[in-house]
């Protein structure tokens, strides 16, 4: 279960009350229904945080600090409202005195509220439930039927960090290997990276350069996305490629794959040779914890931009820009992070992500004859000369992303989390902050709709 | 007839004040009834035996013939208990003077909680729709799904018109819940 911070933060005030007794509200959420997860093959529901709905206080019927009982009328309304848009519906509530799991009353009483569920809304009808425990961490779990529950593997809070609580964790990584960087972090942290699933969209200078650093600080699941082939022109800053795979135009995916494999770290590399937008993407996509964009291309970002929010899946942006003057020196020089989760402003409102370039590109994928003959007319301003690159500043740009992931999960440079937007000017040594003016309507990061909305048709509600 | 209505005006027994007031009707009649029909309407009827059977009921309502005809009387809760033709009922008893004739040669369909029933009936109260979905009355609540609205939460005496287009639907559900 993957939970938006604002709504843990409003969850909280509302199942916990002043006087130290119970409380309880309703969730509304969103699906993630992995039919494959690409590391294992498992069918996986991921439950999203939409909507948090308070109880009418009404309904509210007795309270303590052991227990909570209120009515069930607004419950159904919520049921209608789950059924009409997809959703599912949640309970919350609190253990003020400090019972880390589900008790023996929750079990008894749950059953009743799924069959209400059920008979609403017909057998497929779901409800989970999550429980905040005073101190400790969030645990949940999502009933299918009146008799069958499934406890959450883990619950993620997404926001302005990326908090982690796994139910139990897996796969830990060869402890000698890892030891140093235990000595920095800690165990945990070791523990937490190696549980994640991270994707890299864009293998190309920073993508390799990213990729390669996750994998050796201990990410247990990568999944690499592109669709390009090793060309000698990369070989210069393209982490891992050789000679012989330009000259056998192997994916770019394949050969990073290859060599995260070949470093015998126990890290499961996943690639997928396509544009991040075809629908082959989707289930290993919603798979990850967490997606560094490191492409180049305009309408990639984009679909990155929305997934983020409707998802609940952060995305860490990596750019570049190299603007050498022709006096001499550089008009621009500059390394970007951006991270984009819901509570950030998002890439369009940030006018990173330039849409005209975006709809050249759509048509060159998609028409490509009508774009052929747009840019021969000069409708279009096609792929104009290749960009500058140095493969120091590509790499040290895939370092600074990187070090925002373990910023999200650590702290380690101070409480507030996530930098949204960080530009490091390497040739003046100056870390710049951008803010942006974010479009009071932008349906992507102002208003709530898609944020933690999931699976729905059509899917990220975009036509075409 | 107006002679009758005097009559019933001035010593008929009416049992569901009785009820009220927390006293026993009298021993011998006659008494103060409703019969209703299939759409609620309610017409006011004497009778002086206490002891009645359906057949009675059936006939005094002018429902004939008696046998094409279902007899329900209307307890307290809202539920509807079938009085069949030669089964008898005691006005005094009940403390309650509503019967339903419904024509039996027709049903009514509808879903509760995804299972398919048939009822003879034009109507239907929400008592009478916990008791066929087999849940507690007092914890169970029922309602009815309404397209382009709020479900319809149907209360223990309140009755559905099921004669309306479309096969209604209906669930069940707890009405309050407890987290420990
Ligand atoms: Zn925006
Ligand atoms: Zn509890």
């Amino acid at each position: 279960m993957l939970l938006q911070e604002r709504h843990l933060t409003k969850l909280r005030e509302l199942v916990y009350r002043l006087d130290g007794t119970e409380g309880a509200a309703y969730l509304l959420l969103g699906k993630a229904d992995i039919k494959s997860d690409p590391w294992d093959r498992s069918r996986r529901l991921k439950l999203l945080s939409h909507e948090v709905v308070p109880i009418p206080p009404e309904e509210m019927v007795s309270v303590s600090s052991q227990h909570v009982t209120w009515g069930t009328d607004s419950f159904v309304r919520l049921l209608k409202q789950a059924q009409h848009e997809d959703l599912i519906v949640g309970i919350v509530h609190s253990h003020p005195q400090g019972l880390q799991n589900f008790s023996g009353q929750d079990d008894a009483n749950e059953p009743d509220l799924v069959q209400l569920v059920q008979n609403r809304n017909g057998t497929s009808g779901m409800m989970a439930s999550l429980l905040l425990p005073a101190d400790g961490s969030p645990r949940a779990r999502l009933w299918v039927s009146p008799k069958t529950k499934f406890d959450c593997r883990k619950v993620s809070v997404v926001g302005m960090s990326l908090a982690i609580h796994p139910l139990e964790v897996h796969n830990r990584m060869p402890h000698e290997i890892w030891h140093r960087q235990a000595l920095a972090f800690g165990a945990a942290l070791n523990d937490l990276l190696r549980s994640l699933k991270v994707g890299i969209v864009g293998c190309g200078a920073t993508g390799s350069a990213t990729a390669m650093l996750l994998a050796r600080l201990g990410v247990g699941q990568l999944l690499l996305i592109d669709e390009d082939i090793v060309e000698p022109t990369n070989l210069n800053r393209l982490h891992g490629a050789k000679r012989a795979d330009a000259d056998a135009m192997r994916p770019k995916v394949e050969v990073v794959a290859r060599e995260i494999a070949d470093l015998g770290l126990g890290v499961r590399p996943h690639f997928i040779r396509s544009w991040v937008g075809n629908s082959r993407c989707r289930d290993a996509l919603r798979s990850c914890d967490i997606i560094f964009g490191c492409t180049d291309d305009h309408t990639g970002r984009m679909f990155l931009n929305r997934f983020a929010y409707f998802y609940l899946v952060p995305l860490i942006d990596l750019g570049l820009a190299i603007l050498p003057r022709a006096s001499g020196g550089f008009s621009d020089l500059t390394g970007r992070v951006t991270v984009i989760t819901p509570g950030a402003p998002c890439l369009l409102c940030r006018n990173i992500v330039d849409i005209q370039a975006a709809r050249e590109e759509d048509l060159r994928r998609t028409q490509p004859e009508d774009y052929a003959r747009q840019k021969e007319e000069a409708y279009v301003r096609g792929a104009g000369n290749p960009a500058p690159a140095v493969v120091t500043f590509t790499t040290a740009t895939a370092c600074m992303a990187v070090n925002e992931l373990i910023q999200g999960l650590t702290g380690f440079k101070g409480p507030d989390g996530w930098c949204w937007n960080r530009a490091y000017r390497f040739d003046l040594h100056e870390d710049r902050r951008p803010g942006a003016l974010p479009n009071p309507d932008c349906i992507i990061c102002k208003r709530f709709e898609y944020w933690g909305r999931g699976d729905m048709e059509p899917f990220l509600d975009r036509v075409g | 007839m107006n002679k009758d209505l005097n009559t019933v005006h001035l010593e008929a027994e009416d049992i569901e004040a009785c009820a009220k007031e927390g006293r026993k009707p009298k021993a011998t009649g006659p008494y103060r009834i409703l019969i209703g029909n299939d759409r609620l309407e309610f017409v006011p009827y004497q009778i002086d035996d206490p002891i009645v059977t359906g057949r009675q009921l059936l006939d005094l309502a002018k429902c004939r013939p008696a046998d094409e005809h279902i007899l329900f009387q209307l307890l307290h809760d809202g539920l509807l208990e079938e009085i069949r033709l030669e089964e008898t009922t005691d006005l005094r008893e009940r403390g309650i003077e509503k019967f339903i004739a419904f024509r039996s040669d027709r049903s009514f369909r509808f879903l509760l909680d995804g299972r398919q029933f048939e009822w003879g009936g034009t109507h239907i109260t929400g008592l009478t729709l916990k008791k066929l979905a087999e849940v507690a009355p007092a914890t169970h609540g029922v309602w009815l799904i309404v397209h382009g609205h709020e479900d319809k939460k149907i209360g223990n005496n309140e009755f559905v018109d099921l004669s309306e287009p479309g096969v209604e639907k209906f669930f069940t559900g707890v009405e309050q819940t407890t987290e420990g």
